[in-house]
């Protein structure tokens, strides 16, 4: 089910989920199950809220402790017997008003008649001082778009999750030295990704390690980092930040799409964005309790309206009319 | 990063299992209705450690239990019997300490707290009440469906589909629900004849391809049934074409009714705010009009009626009836709090 670079030639998707949490996955599960070429684009199985819970017992139906993750491929196992498709790619920049729309991510381009975001709600609310005004200019969110202008040269990931750990070993493929800059004092990835980075020789690991601030002029020149109470500045060539928070990831819609209080998007009662075609779900709006049963349900209710968006159908009506 | 516990005063231990004690004078939550919402409803305030009471009605386990497969509730890749999945919902909110009696609700009191119950064997009080009732498949009302429901005319082809082994049925309807159970026929009759109103369907693309494809599936457009027909046993339907006019027969040996819902709310009308089809009338917190008195499921929804729906709005509405207690016993009452 894991696809690769996609050529631009190919056709257009019918729809394209960015997110595979419980809200993204079962909307794939039903928009494939009803005969929709559907993709999901997603930056791993523990990218997200439900997938780094570790026990969970009130999923109705599930009563046997499962995890997150557990979970989650278990919807997206279902999803892809249906035929949808998941690619492992971190989304960068959307253009919601072309047609068919476009999904630039680390690894190519996506493009689909309709989008539905379900990037859930771990995003960031404030910057590293530095880093915005460094973007571009050193300052990168995706390992495998600008980890090659970084060839022997020292870079700095700022993150303790799976992604930050993925893309700190990514990096070492072309830094000559990679230091993991955890804010925590045990780094939060599986058990398995823990035990790589910390064994792996370009790796420098500094735990309970926070960033200050971007240092440079032009481009990144280093970062001011604290440590028990102690400054002190490592010169490196790249900072990729990977910090989570808990408040909706939209920063790759750009303006696109407009944002209520509490940076939440605003859709109708079919979950549908102001933008026709875009629909967003899950713990991405503002409106709902953030549980998986309930994101999944937002994921259903969606995959049914794009399925009378796709055939032209009208309004939703009962079965029988 | 640390997760937050989701709801107030969630403890994260499991509450022992059993063992309770005595039921309680007053139940924190009454569910009435045993289906997908009002069990994910259970299982939500049981884990809250409110005192909850799940009165089942006439179908324990809810629609899921009249469905032979369930292929689309997330998280079972391999699909669940119906059955199946209604009754790990049950014991997962009887883990929780919900308790769950087989009994059916009579008569209603939400005029005054705490709310009244009453069933065929006893009167039961409750803070909340969460309505989770469903709905029931909407009958023809065309001469020969009583004399022959049960024995010819059904709506749940799970149940009765093993006795048309070789025979000709005709499905009436064209929805999803129709198309489906159609198919699921397929496995017994020698033929399904569809009866659509319409002429062309409304079930989704997979199900018309799976239909359209099936050599057992024929179908009759533009046409409504208007008599059962038969002496001792089903002999055939009267269909009346509705653009010609022209009324024919169709042979069949049995009738399986798919024209929609219809829900269970006779109890609460002059209680509770009703749309004119009969729903229990909701805000997307799934409250009714009356505060302490919360939704969920079928009887809310006429669009849906998808397991995951159902169970997603249980959920909110046990979290809603949770908020509701929080601030009723923040509040000075006459009475003594909760033990």
């Amino acid at each position: 089910m894991e696809i690769g670079l996609l050529p631009q030639t190919s056709e257009p998707y019918d729809v394209i989920i960015i997110g595979g949490g419980p809200a993204g996955a079962t909307a794939a599960l039903y928009t494939a199950r009803a005969g929709f070429r559907t993709l999901v684009v997603d930056k791993g199985l523990t990218a997200g809220a439900l997938g780094m819970a570790s026990k969970i017992v009130n999923y109705p139906g599930i009563q046997e402790p499962i995890s997150g993750s557990d979970l989650v491929r278990r919807i997206r196992d279902q999803a892809a017997s249906f035929g949808a498709e998941f690619v492992t790619d971190k989304v960068l920049r959307v253009s919601l008003r072309d047609e068919p729309k476009q999904v630039w991510g680390g690894r190519g381009v996506y493009r689909g008649r309709v989008v539905v975001i379900a990037t859930g709600a771990m995003g960031r609310t404030r910057r590293i001082p530095g880093e915005e005004r460094l973007l571009g200019r050193g300052v990168s969110y995706c390992a495998t778009c600008d980890g090659p202008f970084f060839s022997g040269k020292e870079v700095a990931v700022v993150g303790n999750n799976d992604e930050a750990v993925e893309e700190a070993l990514t990096l070492t493929r072309f830094a000559t030295r990679v230091h993991l800059l955890s804010p925590t004092a045990e780094l939060q990835s599986s058990p398995e990704l823990t035990e790589e980075v910390t064994a792996h020789p370009q790796v420098s690991l500094h735990l309970a390690t926070r960033v200050r601030e971007i240092l440079g002029e032009e481009r990144v020149e280093g970062v001011r980092i604290a440590s028990r109470g102690e400054e002190r500045i490592l010169p490196v060539a790249g900072v990729f930040v990977y910090l989570q928070g808990n408040v909706p990831v939209t920063d790759f819609l750009g303006d696109q799409l407009p944002v209520e209080e509490g940076g939440c998007l605003v859709v109708d009662e079919n979950f549908q964005t102001p933008i026709p075609g875009v629909f967003a779900i899950g713990d991405v709006l503002c409106r709902h309790l953030k549980q998986a049963v309930v994101a999944a349900a937002d994921g259903v209710r969606a995959a049914m309206a794009i399925d009378r968006y796709l055939s032209g159908r009208g309004k939703l009506r009962p079965d029988w009319s | 990063m640390e997760i937050k516990p989701l709801i107030a005063g969630f403890e994260p231990q499991e509450r022992p299992e059993g063992g309770e004690g005595e039921k309680p004078a007053v139940y924190d939550v009454i569910v009435l209705g045993a289906g997908p919402a009002g069990l994910t409803a259970a299982i939500y305030t049981g884990r809250a450690r409110l005192k909850t009471l799940v009165i089942a009605g006439p179908l324990p386990g809810g629609e899921p239990s009249n469905t032979d497969l369930v292929e689309n509730y997330p998280g079972f890749p391999e699909g669940i019997a119906g059955m199946d999945l209604a009754q790990r919902f049950q014991s997962q909110a009887e883990r929780f300490g919900a308790e769950v009696v087989f009994d059916e609700a009579t008569a209603v009191d939400f005029s005054q707290q705490p709310f009244t119950v009453q069933t065929y064997s006893t009167t039961y009080k409750g803070r909340t009440v969460i309505i989770a009732t469903g709905a029931e498949p909407r009958r023809l009302g065309v001469p020969g469906e009583d004399k022959f429901f049960g024995r010819g005319v059904s709506t749940c082809a799970t149940c009765d589909g093993f006795f048309y082994k070789d025979k000709r049925v005709v499905v009436v309807g064209g929805g999803d629900s129709a198309i489906a159970e159609g198919l699921f026929l397929t496995k017994f009759a020698s033929e399904v004849i569809v009866v659509h109103r319409r002429n062309q369907l409304r079930a989704t693309k997979i199900l018309q391809e799976r239909a359209f494809a099936n050599p057992k599936m024929r179908f009759v457009w533009d046409s409504v049934v208007e008599e059962i027909l038969g002496d001792e046993t089903v002999t055939g339907v009267r269909v009346r074409n509705v653009k010609t006019g022209e009324t024919s027969v169709i042979e069949t040996d049995g009738v399986f009714v798919y024209i929609g819902m219809v829900p269970k709310t006779e109890l609460f009308v002059g209680q509770l705010e009703l749309d004119k089809q009969g729903y229990v009338v909701a805000d997307r917190h799934q409250r009714t009009n009356v505060p302490g008195v919360f939704v969920a499921g079928d009887v809310q929804d006429p669009n849906y009626r998808q397991i995951v729906i159902a169970a997603g709005t249980g959920a909110v509405a046990a979290m809603e009836a949770e908020r509701f207690l929080d601030e009723y016993w923040q509040t000075p009452h006459e009475e003594a709090g909760p033990s």
